[in-house]
């Protein structure tokens, strides 16, 4: 304010007290800030500042939860790698049992026991088959086969499929979605025509049969109803073969979704940080800044108190 | 000889009307709205032409011509328009800071947060397709949602409500004190043609107003002896002794100020529609009118937008039993927003599941959870409004520092020009002083002088 020509008390006592009215809002607001930590707690603090907090609020949000479905979608595939390391084993158990049923040494009480064995190991792949992760079925798609009533199994004990072929989909990153199930055809084979239980059964009854020529279905071609059927082990060996398959698809996938889970964490540490730096206030830069105004609010009061009280008045007897 | 006798008076008068001046200006120091005033003085010419020589070329004594009030009419008017600013201003910034507050942005308890948190539970729900539970939790979380913003929404209107009860009470006080002035427009012509000089009433109703200046916008317009005209954008609030009322429409939408025609202030709607801007009334009236239907409007859209998106998608869906999704939300804005009470009653009824999927199958509540990432959604536009808010409220309060500080020097100089210096009465008080002594003394010395003539005949 520039001083004006002539110069009143009232004037001056005005101008005091705007200028130390400027000082203490210009104080009130550092103790805000320090008080708060804050240096946006309005929009109007900062319009841009404000608007990009915001962003990174909800982003903070989206990441967190892109964070908890990759959790989740980790304990599906993880399941199901178990499940089908398991599954591979119990397959190359019933491959070694076939072998040994194919050659032709052993009797038709040692062809039944390993039969029987056979149909153990059925019941046991069945049984993985049915493996659930939080409750739910993994190799059922989106069908409730446990929902219905009577509750039925994804793999009855006679290898009926309950399921269906959907997709279980987490969204694990802005437009990332990635399927953490596997749906029972596609690890056992297509129901009905060529499944790992079709297979099984055959082996089963190739091995407790008297008749030579099913015996040989064992490990060599043969032609059924018009339609020519490969040996038992190789069919068995397309279906391991299958199984691996998928284990390394959800292994890759695995690994995707881990991968995808680290970086969603970061994601949050780094805009935690990137919102920290838009809204907090720098501690020691305002405490700076309050030190300094509080020097000059005391200064314009030590300065008010001599300035406002002599006059001509004090002078004149 | 005899005449410096009644010189010799006239300057006691006068230094003594002087004294007593300066004793008022002391007096009234402190007093709002109160100008110094000083005695303008002249001298008494001798009309007689003397038969003595020259004497009748000296002067017979002092007259008090006047007693003037210091003020700057240049000034006195620029205050008037920078207080109805500063008024103006002032209200607006506590308008916009109200709104701030009402949408509590940015932080954990805004509708952002909320917003997010919806998306989410659907995600949530999505992980976990076959638990009623998360179900629930979507339907919980879409009641927060829908209440946060009939929240931020009945803040919107009750700024509007208290807006128009601070409205009506300001146009009170502005009726008042066009009232006011008409009474002392009244008594000041009565003094004035009275030949006095009504001082005390000038600075009465300029202080008046100065204060009414800072309710609305004014300009003053003097007329004949002494009194003033008042004008709200060219039509006459106050005009000598006649005034005309305002009054607030409430009945229209939105509200609108009238003229009073017919001194009844129960009728309200029959007058013409009076046009102001400035001052306080000034800001409230572009709140009512402005400022609440916009951010309403906005937020309105926000909610239309959510439940657009959001239905459309729901309704592709199905439900747990397989049945084609309902409208999720019911209402078109963000007062009639709520969540389907079908919903509400029957969770199963929330659509996770697309057309076509399984009974577990999720896509649907995949689908609307990414909707949190919507570039057009709702999130955005709500973003928009508070960058629209915070720009409007931040130019509001820089603007309202800057016209504190105009109006502050504006003051400055009318103190300057108006306002009491002791200092300046101290030193008058010394020089009239001496003036009423010098002259008290001359008396003396017109009395020796005529004792030694009176001597002479003894």
């Amino acid at each position: 304010m520039t001083v004006p020509f002539r110069v009143t008390n009232n004037g001056s006592a005005n101008r005091t007290l705007d200028n130390l009215q400027f000082s203490m809002a210009a104080m009130q607001k550092l103790q805000d800030r320090l008080s708060s930590g804050k240096t946006i707690t309005k929009p109007s603090d900062d319009p841009p500042g404000a608007v990009k907090s915001m962003h990174y609020r909800s982003d903070i949000t989206r990441s967190k939860q892109y964070a908890r479905n990759a959790s989740d979608g980790l304990g599906w595939l993880g399941t199901a790698d178990t499940t089908l390391t398991s599954s591979l084993t119990s397959v190359q158990r019933v491959r070694d049992l076939t072998l040994q049923g194919a050659n032709g040494t052993n009797g038709a009480e040692a062809r039944s026991a390993l039969a029987a064995e056979i149909k153990q190991l059925k019941a046991g792949l069945i049984g993985l088959a049915n493996t659930t992760y939080a409750g739910r079925s993994i190799f059922s798609g989106t069908a409730d086969p446990q929902g219905q009533v009577p509750p039925l199994d994804t793999y009855s004990p006679t290898g009926a499929y309950n399921g269906n072929t959907g997709s279980v989909l987490r969204s694990v990153g802005p437009n990332a979605a990635v399927a953490v199930n596997v749906d029972g055809p596609s690890v056992w084979g297509t129901p009905g025509a060529e499944d790992l239980w079709n297979i099984l059964d055959g082996i089963e009854a190739h091995l407790t049969s008297s008749d030579p020529a099913d015996q040989n279905k064992l490990t060599t071609s043969y032609v059924s109803g018009g339609v020519t059927f490969e040996g038992d082990l190789k069919r068995l060996d397309t279906a391991r073969l299958n199984i691996q398959n998928r284990l390394s698809e959800i292994g890759a996938r695995y690994h995707r979704v881990e991968t995808m889970l680290t970086r969603a964490d970061d994601n949050v540490l780094t805009m935690q940080g990137g919102l920290a730096e838009t809204e907090n206030a720098d501690l020691a830069g305002t405490i700076v800044a309050f030190q300094l105004q509080s020097a000059a609010y005391q200064a314009a009061l030590a300065a008010t108190a001599k300035v406002i009280q002599p006059s001509l008045v004090d002078f004149i007897r | 000889m005899f005449q410096g006798l009644s010189t010799s008076l006239t300057a006691l008068y006068a230094s003594r009307l002087a004294l007593e001046t300066t004793g008022n200006n002391i007096a009234n120091a402190n007093t709002e709205g109160y100008s110094r005033q000083r005695v303008e003085q002249s001298p008494i010419t001798n009309s007689f032409v003397s038969f003595h020589g020259n004497s009748g070329n000296v002067g017979v004594g002092v007259r008090v011509e006047d007693i003037v009030r210091l003020r700057d009419q240049f000034l006195e008017t620029r205050a008037l328009a920078e207080t109805s600013r500063s008024g103006e201003l002032q209200q607006m910034t506590d308008t916009y800071a109200t709104i701030e507050v009402s949408f509590g942005e940015p932080g954990e308890n805004g509708l952002q947060s909320q917003l997010s948190a919806f998306w989410s539970s659907w995600d949530d729900l999505a992980n976990n397709p076959g638990d009623l539970a998360t179900r629930s939790q979507v339907v919980e979380q879409a009641e927060t949602l829908v209440s946060s913003f009939q929240q931020a929404g009945s803040a919107l209107t009750t700024l509007g409500t208290n807006s128009l009860a601070l409205l009506k009470g300001d146009v009170n006080q502005i009726n008042g004190m066009a009232q006011n002035i008409t009474e002392l427009n009244r008594a000041i012509r009565s003094a004035t043609n009275a030949g006095e000089s009504p001082n005390t009433l000038l600075d009465e109703r300029d202080l008046l107003v100065n204060q009414l200046s800072s309710l609305i916008g004014i300009t003053v317009q003097p007329t004949e002896a002494n009194s003033v005209a008042i004008l709200v954008n060219g039509v006459s609030l106050v005009r000598d002794e006649r005034v005309t009322f305002l009054q607030v429409d409430d009945t229209a939408s939105p509200v609108v100020l009238r003229w009073d025609n017919d001194g009844d202030a129960s009728t309200i709607n029959d007058g013409v529609q009076a046009f102001v801007s400035g001052g306080e009334v000034g800001a409230l009236m572009t709140t009512l009118t402005g400022t609440v239907p916009q951010f309403q409007g906005l937020l309105d859209n926000v909610a239309a937008k959510l439940i657009a998106n959001v239905n459309t998608l729901h309704t592709a869906g199905r439900d747990q039993n397989g049945a084609v999704g309902l409208a999720f939300f019911t209402g078109t804005d963000a007062s009639t927003i709520a969540v389907n009470p079908a919903i509400v009653a029957n969770k199963a009824r929330v659509a996770a599941a697309a057309a076509g999927g399984g009974t577990l199958d999720a896509e649907n509540a995949r689908a609307i959870a990414n909707l949190a990432s919507s570039l057009t959604g709702a999130d955005s536009d709500y973003r928009q409004l508070v960058d629209v808010l915070g720009t409007a409220s931040q130019r509001a309060g820089r603007q309202y520092a800057i016209q504190t500080d105009i109006t502050n020097a504006v003051n400055a100089s009318r103190e300057a020009v108006s306002g009491v210096s002791l200092d300046e009465e101290m030193t008058n008080m010394v020089r009239y002083q001496q003036a009423y002594n010098a002259a008290a003394k001359y008396l003396t010395v017109l009395n020796d002088t005529m004792d030694s003539l009176m001597g002479m005949i003894r």
